[in-house]
């Protein structure tokens, strides 16, 4: 079933979705994704679409273009940093979020970022701001760390996102994961940090980032569970990664490849 | 509910922290009753006269007086209200603060970009400008003299968020923390909240400390240690343990301010 589990925020919730996960998950094969890549292709566009789970929750509306700032600096510098902290490479998140700036600083003194990266802009930063681009982190990382720390399983931090290319159907995906626990009994759940409060379509997005994740791998295994953590509102939603989710989540991409692209094509008209 | 107003001494980070050998045990089941106490107020709710989406809930929701933005020096209070907000984030991370006003308007202005009180701030003309940044900078020595330094043991937040949906989602009840200290997964409470605010305390800012309390009693499900407000326009401070009594008492006005606001045209 395409069940979504809601629960309030609590390290013993948190401990019991991981627990009780189911042991086993959908897995993509070669048909699955050939199936994907001839539904993205329908969509009938030449533009490149880029999605992800935020794409999908808005139906495929248009975002504005990027550009780095406190919000969005936050979950790349805090997650490094939040590696630091429990790999015990630093005492404290302040100092590991510091850390991380000054390593972007110094890559980006060296001639090792590229324009419009984390690096250069917060190489161009003046002191007050990259001061206001810390304490957004920090609060971000500690917030993360206060609902993780009493969780009763061993959990890492993501070293990336997932990114996924949909060969010739000029799609890209990119599921936004932010750690990972494993039990004895599951191998993957994985879980998500979110702002706000969830919508009405934050189930969709969960989903979207769901299959995301497994056309990520090789294997195209899904996490047992794919849960999401809404600090701000005190509120966890999760799903099993079955065929039911996986199979929700891909249809809720495609639909939204097309909003996407009968949206360029308006704007093209 | 045991209380005490100070006029000065102690700094707020000493008070926030207070003496860790007398903390209470965490209070992990009261969340729940009392989240039952506020929606078992709201079953009864008659059809909102408005329905232009759900009712938006905010701190200054539960002046019994209807909040009216009148006068040409309430967007400059605000503007400076924002200011100071901004500059006790950067005292938090550790920054230090030579130019009050200039790296505080920094700060917002960047943290801050679409805030409609930019415009506030281009209409200023010279004079206005520099009566707001003698202002400011009153403030912030006074912020500055008060606070004490922030220890990144202790794990400070700035500008947490805090939202919940009452009522199947009619209702969204918001707040905004000015600095949080410590942990809700200690064994003993030690979650410290701190509001400052640039008018003087009065019994609007109880009621406000009381809200912070419920908030966050809701959006963690452990009951905090202690709330603290410092006023920067005149360096008293008040603070609460927060307790049954107190946190009751922050439902009632929370129920009264949702009835108020549900029922007005």
């Amino acid at each position: 079933m395409s069940t979504l589990t809601i629960r309030r925020l609590s390290a013993i919730a948190l401990s019991e979705l991981a627990g009780d996960a189911p042991q086993e998950s959908f897995s993509f094969t070669d048909d699955h994704r050939a199936s994907l890549m001839a539904r993205f292709r329908a969509t009938g566009t030449t533009e490149h679409r880029k999605l992800d789970a935020w794409t999908v929750e808005s139906s495929g509306a248009a975002s504005s273009a990027f550009r780095w700032s406190p919000t969005n600096a936050r979950r790349s510098l805090g997650t490094p940093a939040l590696r630091l902290v429990t790999s015990g490479r630093a005492r404290h998140v302040t100092e590991a979020v510091t850390l991380c700036v000054e390593d972007h600083v110094v890559r980006a003194a060296s001639g090792r970022a590229r324009p419009g990266s984390l690096s250069y802009w917060l190489t161009n930063l003046s002191d007050v701001q990259r001061a206001v681009v810390i304490a957004d982190t920090v609060t971000w990382a500690t917030g993360l760390l206060d609902v993780m720390e009493p969780v009763t399983y061993d959990w890492t931090m993501a070293e990336t996102d997932a990114y996924y290319d949909v060969a010739t159907a000029r799609v890209s995906l990119r599921g936004r994961r932010d750690l990972c626990i494993t039990t004895e009994l599951t191998q993957r759940v994985i879980l998500r940090f979110r702002g706000g409060s969830p919508t009405r379509s934050a189930g969709m997005g969960l989903r979207a980032d769901l299959v995301m994740d497994g056309l990520s791998r090789p294997d195209g295994q899904t996490a047992q569970r794919f849960i999401g953590v809404w600090p701000d509102a005190g509120l966890i939603l999760s799903i099993d990664g079955n065929v039911e989710n996986a199979r929700a989540g891909a249809r809720s991409l495609v639909r939204t490849a097309m909003m996407r692209g009968h949206l360029a094509q308006h704007i093209a008209a | 509910m045991s209380s005490a107003t100070m006029t000065a001494e102690p700094r707020i980070t000493d008070i926030l922290r207070g003496n860790r050998d007398n903390r209470p045990a965490a209070n992990r089941a009261a969340a729940g009753h009392y989240r039952q106490l506020i929606e078992g107020a709201l079953e009864n709710l008659t059809t909102r006269v408005s329905t232009l989406g759900p009712l938006v809930i905010r701190a200054h929701h539960l002046d019994p007086v209807p909040f009216v933005h009148i006068g040409p020096a309430f967007p400059l209070a605000q503007l400076r209200g924002a200011l100071i907000s901004e500059l006790l984030r950067l005292l938090s991370t550790g920054q230090s603060v030579r130019r009050p006003f200039e790296d505080a308007r920094e700060a917002w202005a960047f943290s801050h970009p679409h805030s409609p009180l930019h415009r506030t701030l281009e209409e200023c003309d010279a004079d206005d400008l520099a009566r707001v940044a003698t202002d400011v900078t009153a403030h912030a020595v006074t912020l500055i003299k008060a606070l004490g330094p922030v220890n990144p043991h202790w794990q400070p937040r700035t500008d947490v968020s805090v939202v919940q949906h009452l009522r199947g989602g009619d209702i969204v009840v918001r707040d905004r923390l000015d600095l949080v200290l410590g942990s809700s997964r200690e064994a003993v409470a030690s979650e410290a909240l701190f509001d400052v605010t640039t008018s003087p305390l009065s019994s609007r800012s109880d009621a406000v400390l009381r809200y912070h309390a419920l908030m966050e009693t809701l959006r963690t499900g452990v009951v905090p240690l202690r709330v603290v407000a410092l006023s920067t326009a005149t360096g008293d401070r008040v603070q609460y343990e927060v307790d049954d009594a107190l946190l009751a008492r922050a439902v009632s006005e929370l129920q009264t301010a949702i009835i108020t606001e549900w029922n007005r045209p």
